[in-house]
This record gives structure tokens, C-alpha cells and sequence, in this order.
């Protein structure tokens, strides 16, 4: 490994801090037009970044259900760190080859040293998601405090969670109860409630070995058993790696939209009165109501889906399925979007909502890329750019207008 | 050259090379006389990589990365006219990987190789990853949750990302089992780079 490697991962994080000086941007060019094997270490930086991006929290984005308490320390590891690979492995070596095996996910809550809050529900004798059966819906404050625990295992996959969050247990973070399952309609399979507050990424295994990345303000239902896999998209979005499963066709309802996918990557999106979908890998059918004949989109085209008539227009746009996935890993990034749209996605990650006070201004175009919490950020380039007032106060940041 | 990438050839690199490099770079040494030759190819296969037209259409990732080591490789024996590497049947073959395995198995490899690799990382910069990444704390936060001062946070930061650099070049996503054996072992492994 060489020095070039380290060079570039200190320019990267001086970068991420803030928009560099001019000085030190013109050090940067010079350092990168010095060497194409200094251009070849700030690609690999970068995509080394990406990397821990996609499994962990990119940096300054934070769960939204943690509330900081500098008092209680949920992160003092020491031997015992929350993320030491012996948690890790006490968690997945029962969790890995079997999600759906809750006996297993138990074993491995014991395996870590906690007493579990777990109750089973009636139904559960169908192979369901861990979670389903391990956090009732309850008011007993232990359970509670394992719903807490997870809210602070943020991003991280809940099959780790299993195995980080029990030795915080005793933590005192107060925070809100993200994941509840809901009482399984009877007959048919458990259904496991995903759900995410503002602001809040997650990534969660499901049982059949798919994986879900779940967007900010949303709500998923989630039932999985030995013949179908079917998931409801109640509001938000989510973005799904199907594994391949031909037996059970893996089902995504927004609404009357429903979306079929065997073995492939997706992201729905639940929009009034319809749904976009953006196909990432393989193909997908889409369907209106029951008897709408499907129609096929594959990778890289995205689609509008209403849920009363209209035909369904398939757009191939190179690099916007991406774009607009950016999501995922914490970005916005705008691409020629009105200034509304770009609104409109802030504001579904943060407390403080951006205001458009001057109606004029909603169809001004912009490109950009920022992280989903730096919306006063993107209100003073707004500023700067078209030239118009925005006042900032603790609830709102108001763009244009007086 | 701008200081800006593409971010789709970021994460094109993110997906399909860093989690091989490890093999790839082990490829490498077997063909140069010196790990430093290797680790210079390796830079200059990620300045090709960034030069590339377009990366979407490659269906075997590693192995197009293998192709552009061997070109590279017979560039630099034609403009050096030396013949240091050694058997011309090894270059031939280079290229022949094994089919990447399946995406959602690799989302999962890939997750447990960097949670592996962050377990390895020394204990306070281990602390200082997890709080920063995993529970999202601020620099501040971090700070006053390890009783330590944002100075520390900021370097220990910059110590794991660079000692996480150093790991993806010694240990591939293919070898996420043997971390934990490795542990022990490691301490010493790891020295060089404290």
C-alpha cells in the first residue's frame, strides 16, 4: 500500500468537510495533475468511501430516532464493543443462513448475553422475519427498550442488531418505537411493519434473503411465508434486492399499483395518486388493479403508474435510475429539477421544512448534489444562485418572498 | 482532470473492484518482481478505470480489470523493453476469473466483510468509527461520548479510514470467514501501518 492511497483519503475527508478553500482547491488539482496515479488513488478513495457508505451510515447522517444524550455512552465498546466481529458473527452465524428462523435468532439474542422480551405469536409457526415474532406489540418496557435499541442500530442490518443491541439495553436513549409488528391478520402469513421516521435509512434483511433499503417517512408491510412474498408499500419508498425465488413471486403494492419481480432490484415510490417505479437490475411487471395487463420494465427505464387510467410511459434515461436512487446512500442530487421537487425531497428527511414563499420560483431549475440533511445548505446556494432572500428560523427556512 | 468523479463510476468501482482487490492485487504479485510494481499497477488499473469510456456495459468486472492489468503490463514491457515478467502462459491467463457470485449473496459478503473489517480496526478507532457511522454522532458528539477531545475524533477518523484503505488491500470480501481467525495474528500484521 502506498502513501498516494493515504494522501487521497486526507484529501477526500478535508473535501467532505465543507467546499475548500481556493487555495486548496488549486492544491488539489495540482497534487491530481501531478500523477495519473494520484487520479487513479482519488477514485479509489472515493469508491473505498462508497463502499462503507452502503453499510454503514454515511457520515453525519444520522438515525432520526436517536436522541443524543452525551450522558448515557451506548458506543463505550472496549472488549465488549457493540460491533466486535464476535458480536457480529453470535448474531449472523444463526441469523445468516436462516433469517426466517426464529429459534435460531433467539438463540443467538441468549448468545449475546441478554434476557429477550420474546413472545410468539399464534402464527408465527410460518418461517417469518425474526423481528415479527421477537417484537410484539407491547407495553412492557422491556420490549420497548428492544424496540429502542434498534432505533439506535440506525442503518445498520437488524440481523446486527440483534447482536449490538442488547448490550445497550441498559442505555438510557430515549428514543421512539420504530419497528412494531403488526397483529397478523389471521390465515394468511404474519406481517412484519417496517417503518422509518423522518430522516431515518435503513437497510433490513428480509426472511426470504432479499434485502430492503427503506427511504426516510416510510411504511412498509412486509409478509413472507412459503408460497408468496408480498410486500405493501403504504407510503414512502424503498428500494428492493430481490433474491431469486421462482416458486414465490416477490410482490410490491403501492396502492392499486402492484409491481412482480422474480429476481431482480427496484425501488417503488408512493406518489399521490400512483407510483414510480425505477428498475435497477433485471425486469419488472407492472400492474394496475387486478385486471390491467402488465407492463414490462427492465433496467434503467423508470415509470409513472397511475392508479385511475392513463397509459403507463416507460422513459429510458442513462444514468437516472441511479440518480435517483442516490437516496440510498444519504444524497439528493438534483439534475435540472425544479426547484419544488427539490423542496419537496428535502423536506421529507428534515424537521425543519423548507418553505417556497414565492410561487414564481417552483419551476427554477437546479444541479447539485448534497447530503438529505443539509437543507440550509442548499437554501443559502439558492440564495446565492437565483438571488432571491431566504431567512432561516428554528421551525422553517423560507425562500423567496418578504 | 477534475477534482470531481462521476458518481455512477464510483459506485461502479465500489461494487466491482474493492471488494476483489485483495485478489486481484495477489494476481498482481505473482507477476511483478516487487509488491511495490503491484501496488503501482493497481493504481494505474484505477486511473484506467477512471479514464474509461463506459464501465455499464462489462459484464465480468474482474476480469476486465485483469485485461486492463494485462495491457498495461505488455505496455510497460514494450516501452521498458524488459522482460521481467516471467512466463508469458502466466499473463495469458490473467484473466480467467471465476464468475462474480450472485448480487444479493455478494450485498451480504460485502456487509460482513467491512462490519469484519471494522472489528479489526485498533479499540479507540474502532469506537470512533462506530459512533461517527453507525449512530451517526456528530465529531462533537463523539467527542463527548469517549471523553475525548474533537482533535482525537477527527484524527482516529482519518487513522481508520486509512487503516480500513491498507485491510481492503490484504483482505478480499472473499475472505470475510477469516477474519475473526485472523485476529490474534493480526495484531502484530498490523503494526507497520499504526
Amino acid at each position: 500500500m502506498s502513501n498516494i492511497d493515504h494522501q487521497a483519503l486526507e484529501w477526500l475527508a478535508r473535501q467532505a468537510r465543507g467546499p475548500l478553500p481556493a487555495a486548496d482547491q488549486a492544491a488539489l488539482d495540482a497534487w491530481l495533475a501531478a500523477s495519473p496515479r494520484h487520479q487513479g488513488a482519488w477514485l479509489r478513495a472515493h469508491a473505498l468511501d462508497h463502499t462503507l457508505r452502503q453499510a454503514l451510515l454515511p457520515e453525519g447522517v444520522r438515525p432520526a430516532a436517536l436522541a443524543f444524550d452525551a450522558s448515557a455512552n451506548p458506543i463505550d465498546g472496549g472488549e465488549a464493543g457493540v460491533f466486535d466481529a464476535a458480536d457480529f458473527n453470535a448474531a449472523h452465524t444463526a441469523g445468516d443462513a436462516k433469517f426466517a428462523d426464529a429459534a435460531g435468532a433467539a438463540a443467538a439474542m441468549k448468545a449475546a448475553g441478554t434476557s429477550t422480551t420474546a413472545r410468539r405469536s399464534a402464527t408465527a409457526a410460518a418461517p417469518v422475519h425474526v423481528l415479527a415474532t421477537e417484537l410484539a406489540p407491547s407495553t412492557d418496557p422491556g420490549a420497548r427498550r428492544t424496540g429502542r435499541v434498534f432505533a439506535l442500530a440506525g442503518a445498520a442490518v437488524m440481523a446486527l442488531a440483534v447482536g449490538i443491541g442488547f448490550r445497550m439495553a441498559g442505555s438510557d436513549v430515549p428514543t421512539t418505537l420504530p419497528l412494531q409488528a403488526a397483529i397478523p391478520a389471521p390465515v394468511s402469513a404474519p406481517v412484519l411493519v417496517l417503518e422509518t421516521a423522518r430522516g431515518e435509512l435503513r437497510k433490513v434483511p428480509l426472511a426470504d434473503r432479499s434485502l430492503a433499503s427503506i427511504d426516510s417517512a416510510t411504511r412498509l408491510e412486509v409478509s413472507i411465508d412459503a408460497r408468496q412474498r408480498r410486500i405493501g408499500l403504504l407510503k414512502g419508498q424503498a428500494w428492493f434486492q430481490v433474491a431469486k425465488d421462482a416458486q414465490r413471486p416477490f410482490v410490491v403494492s403501492a396502492g392499486a399499483v402492484s409491481v412482480t419481480a422474480v429476481g431482480t432490484a427496484f425501488a417503488v415510490q408512493r406518489q399521490p395518486g400512483g407510483a414510480d417505479v425505477v428498475v435497477t437490475e433485471g425486469v419488472v411487471d407492472v400492474r394496475r388493479g387486478a385486471d390491467h395487463a402488465p407492463v414490462r420494465i427492465a433496467a434503467g427505464q423508470q415509470a409513472y403508474v397511475a392508479e385511475q387510467g392513463g397509459a403507463v410511459t416507460v422513459r429510458r434515461q442513462a444514468d437516472a435510475a441511479t440518480r435517483q436512487l442516490a437516496w440510498r446512500e444519504g444524497m439528493i442530487v438534483l439534475q435540472n429539477d425544479t426547484l419544488a421537487r427539490a423542496v419537496a425531497q428535502f423536506n421529507r428527511y428534515n424537521r425543519r421544512q423548507l418553505i417556497i414563499a414565492d410561487p414564481a420560483l417552483r419551476s427554477k431549475t437546479l444541479v447539485g448534489r448534497y447530503r438529505v440533511d443539509e437543507a440550509e445548505q442548499f437554501a443559502n446556494d439558492v440564495q446565492t444562485l437565483l438571488k432571491v432572500p431566504v431567512r432561516v428560523s428554528a421551525e422553517q427556512i423560507r425562500i423567496g418572498g418578504r | 482532470m477534475q477534482s470531481t468523479i462521476d458518481q455512477d463510476r464510483v459506485a461502479w468501482v465500489s461494487a466491482h473492484v474493492i471488494p476483489f482487490e485483495a485478489e486481484m492485487r495477489a494476481r498482481l504479485r505473482r507477476l511483478c518482481r516487487h509488491p511495490a510494481e503491484a501496488d503501482d499497477l493497481m493504481q494505474d488499473i484505477y486511473f484506467r478505470l477512471l479514464q474509461a469510456e463506459s464501465v455499464e456495459h462489462v459484464r465480468e468486472p474482474r476480469a476486465f480489470v485483469m485485461q486492463i492489468a494485462k495491457n498495461l503490463i505488455i505496455d510497460r514491457a514494450r516501452r521498458d523493453a524488459v522482460v521481467h515478467i516471467e512466463p508469458a502462459a502466466a499473463i495469458e491467463h490473467i484473466a480467467d476469473v471465476e464468475p462474480s457470485p450472485e448480487r444479493v449473496a455478494m450485498a451480504r459478503a460485502e456487509l460482513k466483510w467491512v462490519l469484519g473489517l471494522i472489528g479489526e480496526l485498533p479499540d479507540r478507532c474502532r469506537q470512533v468509527f462506530r459512533a461517527r457511522r453507525i449512530y451517526g454522532m456528530s465529531q462533537n458528539e463523539t467527542a463527548q461520548c469517549l471523553r475525548v477531545t474533537e482533535n482525537v475524533v477527527e484524527k482516529e477518523t482519518m487513522r481508520g479510514l486509512k487503516l480500513l484503505s491498507d485491510m481492503i488491500a490484504r483482505v478480499g470480501v472473499d475472505q470475510a470467514e477469516q477474519l475473526q481467525q485472523t485476529r490474534q495474528g493480526a495484531a502484530a500484521d498490523k503494526k507497520p501501518y499504526v
